[in-house]
């Protein structure tokens, strides 16, 4: 506990000095490397925890931003307000999207969920409503304004996607030990034992849909600032894909092996950008061998933290 | 009467697994199941846990008919169960495997978890130290933070009691306990179930070795092709011809 406290400190205090010593494309990554942190977290509540097939969660992290763009820009909401607006909204079509699809097993809810995606995405490439503006997006996303404060120059963007990172990992780090996580990793590992234990299959994975939707939605409205504008390609099935990988591939419900699978699918193929599309060979090799090597995760999760309490004797 | 199951019926595919099944459990009780492999005893228990609903026929559960409840619901009304294959969760330590035993009477609510309300510390600590009981109680306290898939098969089985017995039940259900067990495991179980009973919790035992039901049963119900072909206590089913001719096949 101590020493992880120790690196995590030491993980924000490079998070902190780290635009001050880098060039403006690399703090665009930063970033956004931060915003793809958050959602891979969410993704991993469903995911990682409750051990559900999600392959649409690009979905709900496209709510966010289109919510926060179009009330931004239709209907001139300041974008701080449209923040609990897009959770709401989001976690609503958690529950709305999964209910009648929790009871499947493993690939058939992972193949209904890439329908889901899909159809999110036909919506917005199809300017639902006129209100998503088709295949261009929606431009001229305003910036948020905090206590007087203006989010819009891009070191105060890139400093509030990483203060939305430390209170996704403080509320991933509850979730993991408390019923709540539980619960989840219980249905995870044999639903049958949860189940005689007391744990309501449904309601459970329904809120962890409903959770990991609301997170990702955050994440979105963020997203949405940074580049002033949305559109459909970077919420489609493809997204969707990454986002699950990052959490194979890291380590599920591990937020370090996370963070390191965000790095390792998002961050180091931005090092070969001179490669162009060839840089994609990272990414394929990196789950590969992943997959080989190490297929709990490069960084897995560890059970038996427990209180001090039970574990001293006495 | 704790348990009451009436003219319980269970077909699988046009195969009948329990057939007009009827018994009762009371208070305090050690009852026993016995019966040939597919007699249809595990299906019995699946039934009473909710994980099968029973096309005809009732159960009652300390007055309630629980018929075709969902597992969870009869769980919280106070049955408590171990299963024939374990059934653990496996990548979790020892005490966080208990832990299960104790959702339903953890009070904190989702909220209370995300954000850490003075209830969740109050609550987490409440059921940590009565885990500490139970992990003690059993005797698996070297054991506390160890992953359950690494341990013996002994102990693992000790973990499925231990989880079953912090969900504090009135009645539970432990199928085939001392399968996998060497003769000093067995006798363990013997005394642990004897002190199971003492805690005031009722037993309802499906177990294959012989020597054991008979000393630890006080009522026995046979069953064969999923109907009750004897009830007694022990030495009635030992000379029961039935029974013998259910085992060793007519002559």
């Amino acid at each position: 506990m101590r020493k992880n406290l120790v690196w995590y400190i030491l993980f924000f205090t490079i998070a902190v000095i780290y635009p001050h010593f880098v060039d403006p494309s690399w703090v665009d990554i930063g970033t956004t490397f931060a915003l793809y942190s958050v959602v891979a977290l969410s993704q991993d509540i469903v995911l990682g925890k409750a051990g559900m097939f999600d392959m649409g969660h690009a979905t709900f992290f496209g709510i966010g931003a289109y919510t926060a763009a179009i009330l931004n820009t239709v209907y001139n909401i300041p974008i701080i307000y449209t923040i609990p607006i897009a959770i709401a909204l989001s976690a609503l079509f958690g529950i709305i999207i999964s209910w009648p699809i929790i009871h499947l097993r493993g690939d058939y809810l992972l193949v209904a969920t890439i329908g889901f995606n899909i159809i999110f995405y036909q919506a917005l490439q199809n300017n639902l409503f006129g209100l998503t503006g088709g295949p261009n997006g929606i431009f001229g996303i305003g910036a948020p304004v905090i206590f007087g404060i203006n989010i819009s120059s891009q070191r105060a963007i890139y400093y509030f996607a990483w203060f939305i990172l430390l209170i996704t990992m403080l509320i991933i780090y509850n979730i993991d030990k408390s019923k709540l996580g539980r619960a989840f990793h219980y249905l995870r590992e044999s639903e049958i034992a949860a189940e005689s234990f007391g744990v309501n299959k449904r309601f459970y994975k329904v809120l962890a849909f409903a959770l990991g939707a609301g997170v990702a939605s955050l994440a979105g409205v963020i997203f949405a600032v940074q580049y002033a504008a949305v559109s459909p390609e970077t919420f489609n099935f493809t997204q969707s894909v990454l986002f699950f990988t990052i959490v194979i591939v890291g380590g599920p419900s591990s937020i370090p092996g996370i963070l390191l699978g965000t790095f390792v699918m998002f961050v180091v193929p931005q090092f070969f950008r001179e490669f162009a599309t060839a840089r994609y060979f990272v990414f394929g090799i990196a789950m590969i061998l992943t997959m080989i090597l190490r297929p709990q995760g490069i960084w897995p999760a560890k059970f038996g933290k427990l209180p001090k309490y039970l574990t001293k004797e006495s | 009467m704790l348990l009451q199951l009436n003219n319980v019926f269970k077909t699988f595919g046009g195969i009948v697994a329990i057939n007009n099944l009827s018994f009762e459990v009371r208070n305090n009780q050690i009852l026993g199941l016995i019966g040939p492999n597919g007699a249809g005893k595990t299906t019995v228990f699946n039934c009473i846990t909710g994980i099968y609903k029973p096309e005809k026929g009732t159960i009652y559960f300390d007055g309630k008919n629980i018929t075709g409840l969902k597992p969870h619901v009869i769980s919280k009304l106070g049955i408590a169960r171990t299963f024939q294959t374990i059934r653990l969760f496996p990548s979790m330590s020892v005490a966080e495997n208990i832990m299960a035993g104790r959702h339903t009477k953890c009070r904190q609510t989702w909220f209370d978890s995300l954000i850490r309300t003075p209830k969740y510390f109050k609550d987490e600590k409440e059921n940590w130290l009565k885990i500490k009981y139970y992990i003690d109680l059993l005797k698996l306290s070297e054991y506390t933070t160890s992953i359950v898939s690494s341990l013996p098969y002994g102990l693992q089985r000790k973990v499925e009691i231990a989880r079953a017995l912090a969900s504090e039940p009135k009645l539970l259900i432990l199928d085939e306990p001392a399968a996998g067990l060497n003769n000093k495991e067995t006798q363990e179980l013997v005394d642990l179930i004897y002190q199971i009973k003492a805690m005031g919790i009722t037993i309802l035992l499906i177990e294959h070795d012989m020597d054991m039901m008979m000393s630890l049963a006080e009522y026995i119900i046979v069953m064969n092709f999923g109907e009750k072909i004897a009830e007694g206590i022990p030495s009635e089913i030992q000379s029961n011809p039935q029974v013998i001719e259910a085992y060793l096949g007519s002559e």
